[in-house]
């Protein structure tokens, strides 16, 4: 046996979780065809950065939460290189509630190697179904309880506003950036959702650029074994 | 570099090696290692690295290890006290500060460190690295899994309370402690980990001179994975 036997190049994923409002107004000004163009775009420019794959062995996963019509639906964590997208459709209520309830599923059951999610909320209006006018304040605890989930309050977070959106809802799109403005992103005018994805892939590149190290299995269970994060 | 043996029972030493990177761009090695026993009854392994964008991050990482040092040189009575976690984790971050001044992001280093005393262990991490500590009882692996830049930004401006890891442990009479920078990290086998620890005191007790070699040729080695600095200490009893 010598040291060489001691080291393993291997890729870790990173997560993006990309969590897209599919309601009803999202039809207005084609705001939908334009958010389903900005992923076909961050997916081709995540597949192209062949860089960070070689060189910090960093592989981006993508999974997108869809909240519209009846309830929230996952098109599950995929590797960006072999993820086939297809596109959004919009139409409903805004389940949002769902959607978080379904991202805090998945990032429970994250592989324990993968970095730290990115994590993306774009929306352009207050969550809502129909018959609970008390559904915004649900979706605010819930958020809280998202939010305190070890791995998502290391994520880094990012909100999106489409369109003119109540100030109830700035608010919330500010809270789950945890109030950190430069993670919030204003695409009010249609024209700029293209540039706020533009923004984010350039941040999760940039992200990926900076390298850390594979974390360790389980250990032997007949001695008690810690690990910090 | 090298290693000291305090007796026939105690080793503490590591090596560094500059990055192809950084010798193509005509820079210099960012980590650094410093290791010591005193007669105040500690000794320690510290290990920094330079964060890579920042211009003088090589005078912060040989300022944090320095800071560990001088406090094992002092050897103050609070050292040997577990209940003073936040008093050493105070006295680190603004001797670190005091020495840099106050452009604290231009010099921004991570740290890795072990120091033992009488009553205790600390061991330490801010920012990236990893640490592996077997003790007869417990295997500890410090580590950092973020990407984001302003908790991997250890000793600077941003991010130090979010990222100071600490944790102490009874020193027992058989122990390892490996810390590395995280060039080095990135590329070892986490499934092997304990197992590593065990071939490394097995490197350093039985064959010292051929042991020592081989750790050299190894860190020499790695340059085919990483192009970063790559930096290791250790710190074993037995």
């Amino acid at each position: 046996m010598s040291l060489g036997d001691f080291t393993l190049v291997q890729e870790r994923s990173l997560p993006i979780f990309l969590m897209v409002d599919t309601s009803k107004s999202m039809t207005i000004n084609n705001r939908m065809g334009r958010v389903n163009a900005a992923i076909q775009t961050m997916l081709d420019e995540l597949r192209n950065d062949m860089s960070n794959v070689q060189e910090n062995l960093v592989t981006y996963q993508m999974g997108i939460i869809a909240f519209g019509g009846g309830k929230a639906t996952l098109q599950p964590l995929q590797d960006v290189r072999t993820i086939e997208f297809a596109p959004l459709h919009a139409a409903g209520d805004t389940p949002l509630g769902d959607a978080l309830e379904l991202l805090l599923d998945q990032v429970k059951k994250l592989d324990k190697r993968a970095y730290a999610p990115c994590i993306v909320l774009l929306s352009d209006g207050n969550p809502w179904i129909q018959g609970d006018p008390n559904y915004f304040e649900k979706v605010c605890s819930k958020l809280k309880e998202v939010q305190k989930e070890k791995r998502i309050a290391r994520s880094q977070l990012f909100s999106v506003k489409v369109g003119p959106v109540s100030p109830k809802q700035d608010c919330f799109l500010l809270d789950f950036v945890q109030k950190n403005t430069h993670h919030f992103i204003d695409a009010a005018e249609v024209s700029k959702i293209k540039e706020a994805f533009e923004l984010i892939t350039l941040s999760v590149t940039q992200q990926a650029a900076t390298i850390a190290f594979p974390s360790p299995k389980e250990e032997d269970a007949d001695e008690e074994s810690i690990r910090i994060r | 570099m090298g290693f000291k043996y305090i007796d026939t029972n105690r080793v503490l030493g590591g090596n560094t090696v500059i990055g192809a990177s950084h010798v193509s761009l005509q820079k210099p090695n960012q980590d650094s290692l410093h290791f010591g026993s005193y007669t105040s009854g500690f000794c320690f392994v510290a290990v920094a690295d330079g964060v890579g964008s920042c211009c003088y991050s090589q005078v912060g990482s040989r300022c944090a290890v320095r800071v560990i040092g001088q406090l094992c040189r002092r050897g103050p009575q609070w050292l040997n006290d577990e209940s003073q976690g936040v008093r050493l984790r105070n006295y680190i971050i603004s001797h670190w500060q005091r020495g840099i001044g106050t452009q604290a992001d231009l010099y921004a280093t991570t740290l890795n460190f072990v120091i033992l005393g009488k009553n205790c262990m600390w061991v330490g991490q801010i920012g990236d690295g990893l640490v592996l500590v077997k003790t007869r009882r417990k295997f500890v692996v410090l580590e950092e899994t973020t990407v984001q830049p302003p908790y991997t930004f250890a000793l600077g401006g941003v991010g130090v309370a979010e990222n100071f890891r600490l944790c102490v442990l009874k020193p027992c009479k058989q122990m390892s402690v490996f810390l590395c920078s995280d060039g080095i990290g990135r590329v070892l086998n986490p499934a092997l980990f304990q197992k590593f620890l065990a071939y490394i005191r097995k490197l350093l007790f039985r064959n010292r001179s051929k042991g020592q070699k081989e750790l050299k040729e190894w860190l020499f080695s790695l340059g085919k994975y990483s192009q970063d600095d790559k930096t290791f200490g250790v710190l074993l009893c037995r």
